[in-house]
Order: structure tokens, then sequence, then C-alpha cells
């Protein structure tokens, strides 16, 4: 006796598609008419699905493989199809790839992987798959189509902010690395991790909305210098300066006390309206492994140069030993992102919505400097201001920035 | 009882788990139509709850860090993902027969809209931009989340709105799977909406004029039964059968009269 066909149900008049969460009764076992047999997710709903037959279950549709209404998910017979299901009703081509056996057992592929090869008439046996447990995934059947540019239907299921089930599967460490081979070569697929798609996402944000106007300014360093080496000699005395400022740390300190003068550039811009923010809290970005932070020092302009030290030297190490807590990296009014331990002359970083401004800080070296008519060798140091015109506009950007190469070319304020 | 009533039953503040039990409770008896549909309004203590989908990274944080702040952290059959419940968050579970679940899901937030319009926020649905948007927002910030749970053609779980609650928690997970979803609550929205109140990010909301919990459970259970088209019937949890306390004497709120 054939089997009878078990469809994704339509349970709601503008249900498209649904996902298996779990099957309540399992494969090869008898199941009774009106039994709960499987629990189906569609938009924020799990709703449990009767048996409205009786039979021996043998399930098509995996847990997790999200379905259009009216696909086959199961079938139930009469009696216990053997193990390759090939006696049974023929696939109808609406499922077509999602009965295909392998060695015996069901293929496992995911829903984006079969839409494309459906599309392309690839024989999903023909493959082996790199997700977990073997799972053919998107990467897989794309090797075969390399070149040709992803349908409309296969992108629509991953696109529109709509993560689904299958990315959020493959985004788990479990994902691996998938490798593909092209003409150029060894190609390794690699998922974002969700902190990597929160930098992507709002980095692209960032560059797509923000009309951005960047303003560059050379410090004379020599102050600093001095300063530094004051501090460091002090600490040979005994005198607990341990550890001593970092440049970085003086303009972090530099940016707080003018902050306070420029309410705007310590502002935000968000949903059409300017935020001006009582407290003046500076992110110090922090590169991590294969990840971008920014831990916040709080009340930035309250702080001295020793505290500022201290407290940047344990948010990086917290950030490199992964102990840094949510509330650390939020609340920046401000960022200070600085590459010249690179030997980056100078740069321009990306503003991190909804901040006003950022400060891209360069390398520290002596240039040759025209000064009272003669060349000079002095320290200097460029720092490159970018700015959300929105809030900021050009003339107080540049007094802004000007107080800050102000403050840090006479640093007597910074240590107060 | 008649089929044009709804019940509405307030519970004060019970601890998630307990509310979990009394719902499975509660949905055998209305599938065996010992029981009318019912709406339970009620508060939970802080918890994390995460849905059947939640994916491992949505606690970027060790469990450790949440439960120092006070914050249990629960599995539940619901549909979505992880969200955040405690006190000043008004929660409103139906257990009532559901023939479609997507307008279950549309009718609850209808509801939600309307009640948060008597309040004077203008808030929307975002339904036709993807399951994940389920839920009601104000602006790009979310107020209200939704997550059901179908069985046998009865409803369990349902909403939760913001009224007056810490959304700083919001900010410890990945909510509803949308990295960075602005959360938001109407005591939030009210200050805003005032224009003394420029900096909403300050720590210090003034929060005079905004509605607490009992006040706006109030205008939620009847835009609730008007959106239904039903007929309120506030009853005691002892007419449903409830007769053991459901919280400790300390976290009960009082009932209405």
């Amino acid at each position: 006796m054939p089997a009878d066909e078990i469809v994704m149900p339509r349970l709601s008049d503008t249900m498209e598609e649904g996902t298996i969460l779990s099957w309540l009764i399992a494969d090869g076992e008898t199941v009774k008419r009106g039994q709960e047999l499987v629990e189906i997710e569609t938009d924020k709903a799990n709703m449990t699905y009767e048996s409205d037959q009786e039979g021996v279950l043998q399930t098509v549709a995996a847990e997790g493989d999200t379905l259009p209404v009216g696909a086959v998910i199961a079938r139930i017979g009469a009696d216990v199809p053997d193990a390759s299901g090939s006696t049974t009703a023929p696939a109808s081509p609406k499922v077509l790839g999602a009965r295909e056996t392998q060695g015996g057992e069901r293929l496992r592929a995911s829903p984006v992987a079969r839409r494309i090869a459906r599309e392309n008439n690839i024989d999903l046996n023909t493959l082996s798959g790199s997700g977990p447990g073997g799972r053919i995934v998107k990467a897989d059947v794309q090797v075969l189509t390399a070149g040709a540019p992803p349908t409309a239907e296969a992108t629509s299921a991953i696109g529109a902010g709509r993560p689904s089930p299958d990315t959020g599967a493959s985004s788990s460490p479990a994902g691996g690395p998938a490798g593909v081979s092209t003409a150029k070569g060894e190609t390794t697929i690699l998922e974002l991790t969700r902190t990597q798609q929160t930098i992507a996402r709002r980095m692209a944000e960032a560059k797509a909305t923000i009309p951005e106007f960047t303003l560059q300014t050379e410090i004379d360093m020599e102050a600093c210098v001095a300063l530094r080496s004051e501090l460091k000699e002090l600490g040979k005395d005994g005198i607990p300066t341990h550890p001593a400022p970092t440049y970085n740390d003086m303009v972090v300190k530099a940016c707080a006390l003018a902050l306070r003068e420029f309410p705007r550039a310590n502002g935000g811009y968000r949903d059409g309206r300017l935020q001006l923010h009582s407290r003046v809290n500076v992110g110090v970005a922090v590169a991590a492994e294969e990840t971008l932070v920014v831990p916040t020092v709080f009340d930035a302009d309250q702080k001295s140069l020793g505290e500022i030290a201290r407290e940047t030297r344990a948010l990086g190490e917290r950030v490199r030993d992964g102990s840094i807590t949510p509330p650390e990296l939020g609340g920046g009014t401000f960022t200070v992102s600085n590459l010249g331990m690179f030997g980056v002359t100078a740069f321009t970083a990306i503003i991190n919505p909804p901040q006003a401004a950022i400060l891209s800080v360069g390398s520290l070296s002596p240039r040759a400097v025209a000064r009272d008519g003669e060349v000079e060798a002095r320290n200097t140091m460029t720092v490159t201001l970018a700015c959300d015109h929105r809030i900021l506009y050009g003339a107080d950007a540049a007094t802004f920035l000007a107080r800050i190469r102000e403050l840090l070319e006479a640093p007597a304020a910074l240590t107060l | 009882m008649t089929r044009d009533e709804l019940w509405v039953c307030h519970l004060g503040t019970v601890p998630y788990l307990n509310a979990v039990a009394l719902q499975e409770q509660l949905r055998a008896r209305r599938q065996v139509e010992e029981l009318p549909d019912t709406l339970l309004l009620l508060e939970h203590p802080s918890v994390y709850t995460r849905g059947r989908r939640s994916a491992a990274g949505e606690f970027p944080f060790p469990d450790d860090f949440y439960r120092a702040k006070g914050i249990d952290l629960v599995a539940t059959d619901r549909g979505g993902r992880v969200t955040y419940h405690g006190p000043g968050q008004l929660i409103g579970y139906p257990i009532m027969g559901v023939t479609d679940i997507g307008s279950h899901l549309r009718t609850m937030e209808a509801a939600i809209v309307s009640a948060l319009g008597d309040e004077g926020i203008d808030a929307h649905s975002r339904s036709n931009e993807g399951p994940d948007y389920t839920g009601v927002w104000v602006g790009p910030r979310k107020i209200a989340s939704i997550g059901v749970h179908v069985s046998r053609g009865i409803s369990t779980h349902g909403f939760a709105v913001n009224v007056e609650n810490d959304l700083e928690p919001f900010s410890w997970v990945i909510a509803c799977g949308l990295p960075d979803v602005a959360m938001t609550s109407i005591a939030r929205e009210l200050a805003v909406s005032n224009p003394r109140h420029a900096n909403y990010d300050s720590a210090a909301l003034d929060t005079n004029g905004a509605p607490g919990v009992a006040c706006f459970r109030k205008r939620m259970a009847h835009t609730f039964c008007e959106a239904h088209g039903r007929r309120q019937r506030l009853v005691s949890p002892q007419r449903l059968g409830i007769d053991a306390p459901l919280a400790p004497p300390s976290q009960r709120v009082a009932m209405p009269a």
C-alpha cells in the first residue's frame, strides 16, 4: 500500500514556509490518529501538528529544515517501507532533492543548498557535504555553479535582514571552513561570528548613511615626549607612576577635556534628533583576535592621566583574555583609534554610530619642521578627525580639533 | 460562561517556571472546554528565556555573568529567540483557541498598538518585514516582544510590553536574534517625547506621568478583548482554580478589587 504524504501544513493564511522544530514521533515508529506528530515554527509561533491518520512514520524533512507550505515532510504508511524508500510513491517535483538517499541514509542538505541544486539541476547525491555532520551547504552546491550569479530565490532566502535558520546554524563554531577550488586557487569560506556580523553591519551602515567629512592636523609632540620621560623618571624615584601613561592615554585625556567644552562633538545623531550627553566616555579601539572592540573609559574628563593609563591597560588585557563585559563596551560618546604603533602616518577611521566623531591617531616620529625660519627635527604626530556633518559642522569641528592640539602641545592641563 | 466572553485574570508577580506550569495546566483544561478563552496578565522576576531556535551566540557572556546580575536563564518551548523579562514589564499569556496562527499574532500586535496609542505612543507592527520583526515597535525601537506556542489548537505564551522596566539587561544578550536591536519602554518613550528631556540616554529618566504596570494592564486587557471582538470578564485566580499562592507573599502585588 502506498504511503500517504504529510505536507507542511498551512497554519496561517499568510504562512509561506515553516521550520521543522522537532519530530515528536521518531522515524519508523507507529503514529496514531490524533497523536501529536511534529512541532513546526512559523513567524514567532511554534505549533504542534497532529496526525490525522495512523501508520508507520517515515520522516522526509529533518529537524531544522525550512520548507514551503505543501512540501512533503513525511509519509505515513500502513506497512513499513524499506530503508531506501524506493517502493513508495515517487517524490513530487516540489520536493525534489529532499528525498535522495546516500549510503542508505537520508541525505542531509540545507534548504538553500536544495533550492540552488533544484534550480541548476544538480543531483545532491553526487556531492559530499562540508557542513556539520556531512550536511550539504550552500557553498558545496555553489562550487558547481561557480561564476553564475546567485539566483534571486537563493538570495532572497538569506537577504532582507532576515537570518534563515541555516545561516544561523552555520555561524556557530561547528560550521567550520568550507574549501572551494576556483580559478583563484583554493578559496576558504569562513562564516562571520556574531561580533563580526555586528561590526560588518554597523560599519556599512556608517559609511552608507553618515555625511562624513574629515579634518587633519599635525601636532607637535615635543612637550608630551618630555612629559612622558619626566613621569618615567618619577617612577624610578619610587613615586607610583606605573604604568607610565602612553601617548595614546594623553590623547584620550586631551580629547576628554576638549569634549567637555564641545558638547556636540560628545553627542550623537539618532532618529532625526541630536543627543547631547552629560558624561564624557571615551572609547578606545582595541584590536583583538579577528575582531575589534571598543572598551570605554567612563568619565574620562574627570579622571587623572594615571587613572586613564591604568584603566586602558586593564581594559586592553580583558579584551585580549576575553573577560570584558558588555557594560564596559557600551556607553561611549566618542572614539579614539590609534594605529601609530604600526608606523601608520595618518588614516581615517569609520565613525562608530550614533557618535558624532572619531579621532584617528598616526605614528609619533621626528619630522623636519620649519620653526622660526629654521628647519628643525621635531617629534610630531598626525591626527584625523572624521565627523558626522548632521551634528558637527566644519567650524565647530575645526575649533574642537585645534583645542585637542593645544592641549597636547602644552600638556600641563592633562596632568591635573 | 458564554462564547463571546474572554476571561482576564491578574496574577501579580509569578516566577517564570511557575507561570509555564500554570499555562500548561490551563491549556489542558481549555482543550477539553473546561475553561473559556482566558488572558493571564502578570509580571515576572528577572529572567532570560530562550526560545526553541536560540543559538549559542545569543548569550555572549558566561552564565555566571548573568547570574551575578540576579537574572535566571530558562529554556522554553515558545517561538522566537532570546528575550528578557523583569519587574515593570507587563506579560500577557492568552490561553485561547487559535485557528490561524498569523492572525493570532497580528491581532495581538494590533491590541498592543492600540493600548500604546491610548498612552500617547505612536507604535506600529513590522510584520511585513519578516518573522524576526514580529512584535511592536516605536520607530526603529522595540517596545513589545511576542512569542507563542500552540498545541491542539490552544495557545500558550504571548506578549511582553516594556512599561517601566530596566532596559539594560536586553543589551547583555542578542535579543530576538537581532543584534543591536534598540529596546524601549513606555516610560522612556514618554520621557523622550517630552521636550524637557532631550537627553534620553541619561541614566535619570523622568517617569512622571508614565503609567505603572497596574494601570497599563487595564488598557491592555481592554484593547485585547476589543481586538478579538469579545467581552471582558475579570476573574480571580481562584475562579481559574488557582488556590496556592504563585509567588511568596513579599513578591505578590495587590489584586484589583
